[in-house]
């Protein structure tokens, strides 16, 4: 008797992955440019709200925040309560400029907020490499709230009110809001956005697995053995807020170009908590996770405040929903809905 | 032939007003194995810690390769050629096999972030010789089947072999071993003493800290024997077995004497 082999290669559990993770992005993009798009094509009004394309950019900012933080609460690994300095920092610093100085240009903002938030990250560094665990936690959130008090108690920084009336950023001399071929004002700001956290991703992803990143998670993991291994932790510490602070500060600096104002909130604790969270339950290093986890904290308190509307509930139910889900998230997967199981 | 590796020079540390070393002169050739010995808490690991530079001496020199290295920085002295591994395991837990050995090449790479975000011509060529080294070092100390394993789910033993493993991967001189034998089963022990007799026949010098005797006395070519942060003999294997100094340090005072304690 002869056995005869049918030889179907079959795909690697990898291959399989990376597959499925293709698929995934170019289906959210489609759907991103459908949601941008579409009412180029509907003859008559509007199809999709305008507020819901707010909450898409909005989103779209916190995903960015939500990928800088992920450099260092993820991949060196410290608990930051302190990422709304940058966040701040970069909106303050756009805010101030493009209203100040008859309007220094958006775009080389983006890049001034960055070294400011570079600087205002050595602090954190230095302190990094002294302490660790829960004392980063309590110093970072005591570092944004010196930063809220001064913007609170600063006139050039306008005090409690904030800066307002920040133009919106032009691109090729054309306001982003006003681009003759899109549907809405948002429309501009959506694309934009979305190529920044396409880069952003591929930038992580890029690093995570390069040199530099094996680094970092040789620090995350034993400090001790990664000095033995030749890498210089405190460095990699340093190269680790630093690029964390840079990105967040750029989704600072569209924030206040979005918004057209930069108050004293977005220096303090309650946006990094929000930020840190955002990564928390999208899962720690990943990127997918961070950029999820943003949506689904941005997306679900509009949507929870639609309901209360639709009911007629006399309180808004997302602060409790928020809780719960927070604490039911973290007891069935502790690191987050796309992060990998440690252990 | 025998030309020294490293020596140290009266070193010395102190915590607070303990002597954890107290002017130890202590030299290795090239391809020599040498085992220190002692009794727990004689100094032998701040000793380690002192020549790879995680904690300062508070006196004294360590000379490597003819050059003066003492209070250069721990990754420095990575970078010299000094490699080591941990008595209490220090794994990158999360990690592959595969992916603890390739961090140990960081020493000897050097492509930044621009280099990996563009994948530049540097960046591929590094990565080839990374593979090359992974696979080299996994089948050196026999654990290239377990390459996709996390880290922490090895056995204890496969742990202790990662660890020499990953020590391999810096490309170093000398390697320091800190108790590699601990938590092995006699098979794993055997295994254990012929990658040690492998190094030394490739030319690497290896110290050896071990409590293990069957071990330490089959591949050492000479032992240093510490008690209370100092070294107290130093000598081919039969000597320090016979030496009264050492078996009283082992066994106390009276026992050495006459037999009669």
């Amino acid at each position: 008797m002869k056995k005869i082999h049918i030889s179907l290669r079959k795909p690697q559990a990898g291959e399989l992955k990376a597959n499925r993770k293709v698929i995934a992005v170019c289906v959210v993009l489609a759907a991103m440019l459908f949601i941008c798009f579409l009412d180029d094509f509907t003859p008559s009004g509007r199809v999709i709200p305008n507020y819901f394309k707010y909450v898409i950019v909005v989103s779209l900012i916190y995903s960015v925040a939500s990928l800088g933080i992920n450099f260092y609460s993820g991949y060196q690994g410290d608990t930051s309560l302190g990422h709304a300095v940058f966040f701040g920092t970069g909106a303050y610093v756009t805010a101030y400029l493009t209203t100040q100085f008859s309007g220094i240009n958006f775009w080389a903002s983006i890049l001034i907020g960055m070294a400011f938030s570079a600087v205002l990250s050595l602090p954190v560094a230095w302190a990094g490499s002294r302490v660790k665990g829960s004392f980063m936690v309590v110093i970072t959130y005591g570092y944004c709230e010196i930063f809220r008090y001064l913007a609170i108690n600063s006139n050039t920084l306008g005090g409690t009110a904030g800066m307002a009336g920040i133009p919106s950023p032009k691109i090729f001399g054309v306001r982003i809001t006003k681009i003759p071929w899109l549907p809405s004002n948002k429309d501009g700001f959506i694309l934009i956005l979305m190529a920044i956290v396409g880069f952003l991703a591929l930038f992580t992803y890029r690093i995570v697995n390069s040199r530099v990143g094996y680094a970092l998670a040789a620090v995350r993991e034993d400090e001790i053995a990664a000095y033995a291994m030749g890498v210089n932790v405190k460095a990699y510490k340093r190269l680790a807020i630093i690029t964390s602070a840079v990105i967040t500060s750029v989704a600072g600096s569209f924030y206040a170009g979005f918004t057209n104002v930069a108050d004293p909130s977005l220096f303090g604790a309650t946006l990094s908590i929000t930020i840190f969270t955002m990564l928390v339950i999208g899962g720690r290093r990943s990127i997918s996770g961070a950029i999820l986890g943003a949506f689904i904290v941005v997306i679900c308190p509009e949507l929870l405040r639609y309901v209360q509307d639709l009911i007629g509930l006399p309180f808004d139910p997302w602060y409790i929903l928020y809780g719960l889900m927070l604490v039911i998230i973290m007891r069935f997967k502790p690191e987050g809905l796309l992060g990998t199981k440690e252990s | 032939m025998s030309e020294v590796l490293l020596s140290t020079q009266n070193l010395s540390k102190s915590f607070g007003g303990i002597m954890a070393n107290k002017d130890i002169n202590f030299h290795i050739n090239r391809g020599e194995i040498v085992a220190i010995i002692g009794p727990n808490g004689s100094g032998k690991t701040t000793f380690y810690n002192l020549l790879t530079g995680i904690t300062r001496c508070s006196g004294g020199t360590i000379t490597f390769e003819g050059k003066n290295i003492t209070g250069k920085k721990p990754q420095e002295i990575t970078k010299l050629g000094i490699s080591r591994t941990f008595q209490n395991i220090r794994l990158f837990g999360t990690l592959s096999v595969a992916q603890n050995i390739e961090i140990a090449r960081h020493c000897r790479t050097s492509s930044t972030m621009w280099d990996a975000l563009w994948h530049t011509k540097k960046y591929g060529t590094e990565k080839e010789e990374n593979a090359e080294a992974v696979e080299r070092c996994m089948e050196y100390v026999g654990i290239a089947d377990k390459k996709d394993w996390k880290a922490t789910n090895l056995p204890y033993g496969m742990q202790r072999k990662l660890e020499i493993a990953r020590a391999l991967a810096t490309d170093p001189k000398l390697i320091l071993l800190d108790e590699p034998a601990a938590g092995m089963n006699p098979k794993e022990k055997e295994e254990l003493m012929d990658i040690i007799r492998k190094l030394s026949s490739d030319g690497y010098s290896v110290i050896l800290i071990e409590h293990a005797m069957r071990v330490v006395m089959n591949i050492a070519d000479r032992i240093s024997v510490f008690n209370y942060g100092e070294k107290i003999a130093d000598g081919l294997p039969t000597e320090i077995r016979e030496n009264p100094v050492v078996i009283q340090a082992y066994l106390g005072k009276g026992a050495s004497a006459d037999g009669n304690a």
